[in-house]
């Protein structure tokens, strides 16, 4: 997998101060996509174990709240195997950091069901992430206001809440 | 060929003029001792050839010195006489009119460097002109009366900044923490009229604001006042308020129990709190002093100063009030909620309320939404201020500043042995311009710490003529402050000497543009590991100037990071006009302000305040830091997490957020700053373009103070420069 870039602290995706990572690749093409020069799964440099090691020290200060993945798209198949290995280290090494995960696929429509992002490792990543921002960019319903989010189709899934309690449990 | 005018502007060599001023002269002579007009051509001549020769631009006096010369030489002694007295009057003339063209040209709307001095002022209203009157007569007595010669020239250069000058001709300080308790609980006159403590909290608030009023009247500087002074008077109001429940229970002839009536109490109680903060609010934005703007004045919020539980709770009863109706703003004439400028305010971080499980963390939330919606309040973290602030008694303080950024030096009151800093003061500020240092010194580092040592000596004769100038003060000049409590209570006809002395008051030594002298002398940003000990180094050595002249005076010298606010401007000018265009160091239209990172260079926030933390400490007299951020209403998380890093890392810092509104479209977010087709810049709707800014309210920090009013060309730039570190 390559991503393009690594903001140290980011306050726009997330709740609190926050580390992301942009990941390379994405098959969505939605219209009016903010990067789409991440659309290849080629732009960027790899992710390697450095890359693993630079986000960890990032994200170990205790004023950064947690991890965002965004893209490019983060479910891709060969994403998901990519970043699960490093979503478990960060789950073990530092338990008190969230992770958000911004992705086009829905989560009941797509990620739960038979579709071209679903994988063997789909269901552990999930396992692994508190907050999915789910949908499409959908230019027509771009609105800047919202939280955390760019167009009005997406959501914000608490997706403990929803394992808890087996339906769909929105981020207040 | 080019001469220099008076005024500084150039204008084209002109033969004729220099002929028609020695034939003037000439005329007025006897007939034998007159030159002809050949020779007067000739004469004229000469001084062209001699100007060519110079091969730069002559000034008029210079020019001047040389016709004298010619008609020496041409032994016309008597003539020579006529010019040279002629010469003197209209000196003369020129000097005892110094101010008419200011004064004109500002009362006209035409005076640039007056419409862009101070962002809190109008200059366009009456009132204000008639402060800015008074401020050119002063300037001008100033300069030519009151000071040496050798710090006027100073000043002038940009060596070093004479701040306030505008006020100095009056034996006025700078800015105060006022006893606002000693005034509330022991009473206090107003304007020869006899004010008793108050017996409920709206009272209570009103007199705060006319003894607000009276202060900013009587001072140039910011003032601070402590919430706590006012929090014994919301248990007056309670008891009298439960005295009338009961009473109206009573004559209802009902049964009411203890409880029902407790929450009636309660109600009207809150109420009562919500008109006397309103009061504050209002009546310090709307009001104008005799300076011509609202008073600079700061509300600190400390739930530590509190005295017991009831007062704490009550406390912070009359925060939240404050928090509150902040967050709502005040309208605009549009009728639209806006942020106002004033009162400025501060928040103090500490254990029992910054932790999410500390009992007044609600607050400190409430706190964070109101910072990113109002800018304010600021925030100063008990913690740090307790390791820095430390009195003779080796105990720890935590204390407002007084208005904007000065902080008192740790005290204890000889009399009590107690420590005092309310009823305290500062008398005034003079700034070196560290850029100038190291570009004197050519990069030469002996060179460097000599001049600055021969720099030192001139801010401590100039901070001695205001010190000078405050000594013998009766303190009949300012009844509220001298005499009723504001500051002390003196007799009248009594000098307010015994209050300048002894770490009562302090005096700073301002610095400006640490950057740009680190950057001049080691090719680096003072952030660079390599730079930044020569750049603490520095810091060093000027608290150790001051450690010095305060054994020496008995006066608590203090280093304080100058606010700079259009100062700034001039010290990049006199910077350009002193060394020409130095990429990087004298490039901008401004420099930058104390011991900060430069505008422009690219650091997170976290980074920012621990690394200017270090240099904080080194600027016991007063300085600010600030993290520039975006719109952070959607992550108030975020927010909380700064305060907290505030808490433990840097003892005084702030939120720049950018609410702006434009009158034409509605428009609420960040408006622009854009170059106009003259080159100027001009603040800019980024919807509708709107250009015009009466028809908009923007709102900056730019010097510890939001400022409302729009700012001179090169504190624009700063502005423009700003990058985010979030």
């Amino acid at each position: 997998m390559n991503y393009s870039v690594i903001k140290a602290v980011d306050i726009a995706d997330g709740p609190g101060v926050r580390v992301s990572l942009f990941v390379s690749g994405c098959t969505h093409h939605c219209k009016g996509c903010f990067q789409p020069e991440t659309w290849s799964f080629s732009y960027g440099q790899p992710f390697t174990r450095e890359t693993e090691e630079q986000l960890l020290s990032l994200l170990r200060p205790p004023h950064i709240r947690g991890l965002t993945l965004l893209g490019g798209e983060p479910f891709e198949p060969n994403n998901q195997r990519a970043l699960l290995p490093f979503l478990k280290r960060l789950r073990a090494e530092l338990p008190d950091k969230d992770i958000w995960c911004y992705s086009g696929y829905t989560l009941d429509g797509e990620l739960l069901a038979p579709s071209r992002a679903r994988c063997e490792v789909t269901d552990e990543m999930l396992s692994l992430i508190d907050v999915l921002v789910d949908g499409e960019f959908v230019e027509d319903k771009r609105n800047i206001s919202l939280k955390f989010r760019g167009s009005e189709n997406q959501r914000l899934i608490d997706l403990r809440a929803t394992r808890r309690e087996g339906q769909i449990v929105l981020y207040q | 060929m080019k001469i220099i005018k008076r005024n500084g502007s150039e204008a084209v060599f002109d033969i004729t003029k220099i002929i028609v001023a020695i034939t003037k002269a000439n005329n007025s002579v006897e007939e034998a001792d007159r030159l002809t007009p050949a020779q007067i051509h000739e004469a004229a001549a000469n001084v062209e050839e001699k100007c060519e020769q110079m091969n730069r631009a002559m000034s008029v006096e210079e020019i001047q010195d040389l016709v004298e010369d010619q008609i020496m030489a041409f032994g016309a002694y008597a003539l020579a006489r006529k010019y040279i007295t002629y010469r003197y009057i209209r000196a003369m003339v020129r000097q005892s009119n110094t101010t008419d063209e200011q004064i004109l040209a500002l009362i006209e709307c035409n005076n640039e460097e007056v419409k862009q001095e101070n962002s809190n002022k109008n200059p366009t209203v009456n009132s204000v002109q008639r402060d800015y009157m008074a401020g050119e007569v002063s300037k001008d007595i100033t300069k030519r009366v009151l000071l040496p010669k050798e710090i006027v020239d100073a000043h002038e250069a940009g060596i070093i900044h004479f701040h306030d000058a505008d006020y100095f001709a009056q034996h006025m300080h700078n800015c105060d923490l006022v006893n606002l308790e000693d005034m509330l609980q022991n009473g206090t006159v107003i304007s020869g009229t006899m004010i008793d403590k108050p017996h409920s909290f709206s009272t209570a608030c009103n007199i705060a604001t006319q003894i607000i009023a009276q202060v900013a009247s009587s001072q140039y500087g910011g003032q601070s006042i402590s919430l706590t002074h006012l929090a014994p008077f919301v248990q007056v109001s309670r008891e009298r308020i439960r005295r009338e429940v009961q009473a109206e229970a009573e004559s209802f002839g009902g049964f009411a129990s203890p409880d029902s009536i407790e929450r009636v109490v309660e109600d009207r109680l809150r109420a009562e709190i919500r008109r006397g903060v309103q009061t504050i609010q209002y009546q310090v934005v709307t009001l104008m002093t005799t300076n011509g703007q609202a008073p600079f004045i700061t509300v600190f919020m400390y739930l530590g100063e509190a005295r017991n539980e009831q007062e704490k709770r009550d406390l912070a009863l009359i925060i939240e009030e404050v928090l509150l109706q902040r967050i709502n703003g005040v309208k605009n004439e549009a009728g639209v909620w806006i942020t106002p400028a004033f009162p400025k305010l501060i928040y103090v971080l500490e254990e029992q309320n910054i932790h999410e499980d500390s009992p007044y963390y609600y607050l400190t939330r409430l706190s964070a939404k109101c910072t990113a919606k109002r800018m304010v309040p600021d925030y100063i973290s008990e913690k740090k201020m307790l390791e820095y602030k430390i009195d003779k008694n080796g105990d720890g303080h935590c204390y407002t500043c007084m208005g904007c950024r000065s902080f008192l030096t740790p005290y204890v009151d000889p009399e009590t042995g107690k420590p005092k800093y309310y009823g305290r003061f500062n008398q005034g500020v003079v700034t070196i311009n560290l850029p100038d240092v190291a570009l004197s010194s050519g990069g030469d580092f002996d060179k460097f710490w000599k001049i600055l040592d021969e720099r030192l000596e001139l801010c401590y004769e100039a901070l001695m003529c205001r010190h000078n100038r405050l000594k013998g003060t009766l303190s009949d000049a300012a009844p509220i402050l001298w005499q009723y409590g504001a500051l002390a209570r003196l007799e009248k006809g009594e000098t307010i000497d015994k209050l300048l002395y002894g770490g009562y008051s302090t005096i700073s030594l301002g610095y400006a543009g640490l950057y740009e002298c680190v950057k001049a002398m080691t090719g680096k940003s003072h952030t660079d590991a390599s730079a930044t000990p020569f750049a603490l180094e520095v810091m060093q050595r000027l608290n150790d100037a001051c450690a010095k002249w305060k054994k020496k005076e008995n006066i608590d010298f203090s280093l304080y990071g100058t606010p700079l606010e259009s100062t700034t401007y001039k010290f990049a000018k006199c910077l350009q006009k002193r060394f020409g265009i130095i990429p990087g160091i004298t490039d901008k239209s401004y420099i930058t302000n104390s011991y900060h990172i430069h505008v422009t260079e690219d650091i997170d926030a976290f980074t920012k305040l621990s690394f200017e933390s270090q240099f904080q400490r080194l600027s016991p007299g007063g300085a600010i830091s600030y993290v520039e951020v975006p719109d952070m209403q959607h992550n108030l998380e975020a927010v909380l997490e700064v305060m907290k890093f505030i808490y433990d890392h840097i003892m005084y810092a702030e939120l720049n957020t950018k609410r702006d509104y434009c009158q034409c479209c509605g428009y609420n977010g960040e408006i622009l700053i854009v170059t106009d087709e003259d080159g100027k810049l001009v603040w800019e709707c980024p919807n509708c373009r709107n250009r015009d800014q009466s028809k908009m309210n923007v709102a900056r920090r730019t010097c510890g103070y939001i400022g409302t009013q729009y700012w001179n060309q090169g504190r624009t730039q700063e502005i423009q420069d700003r990058v985010l570190h979030l």
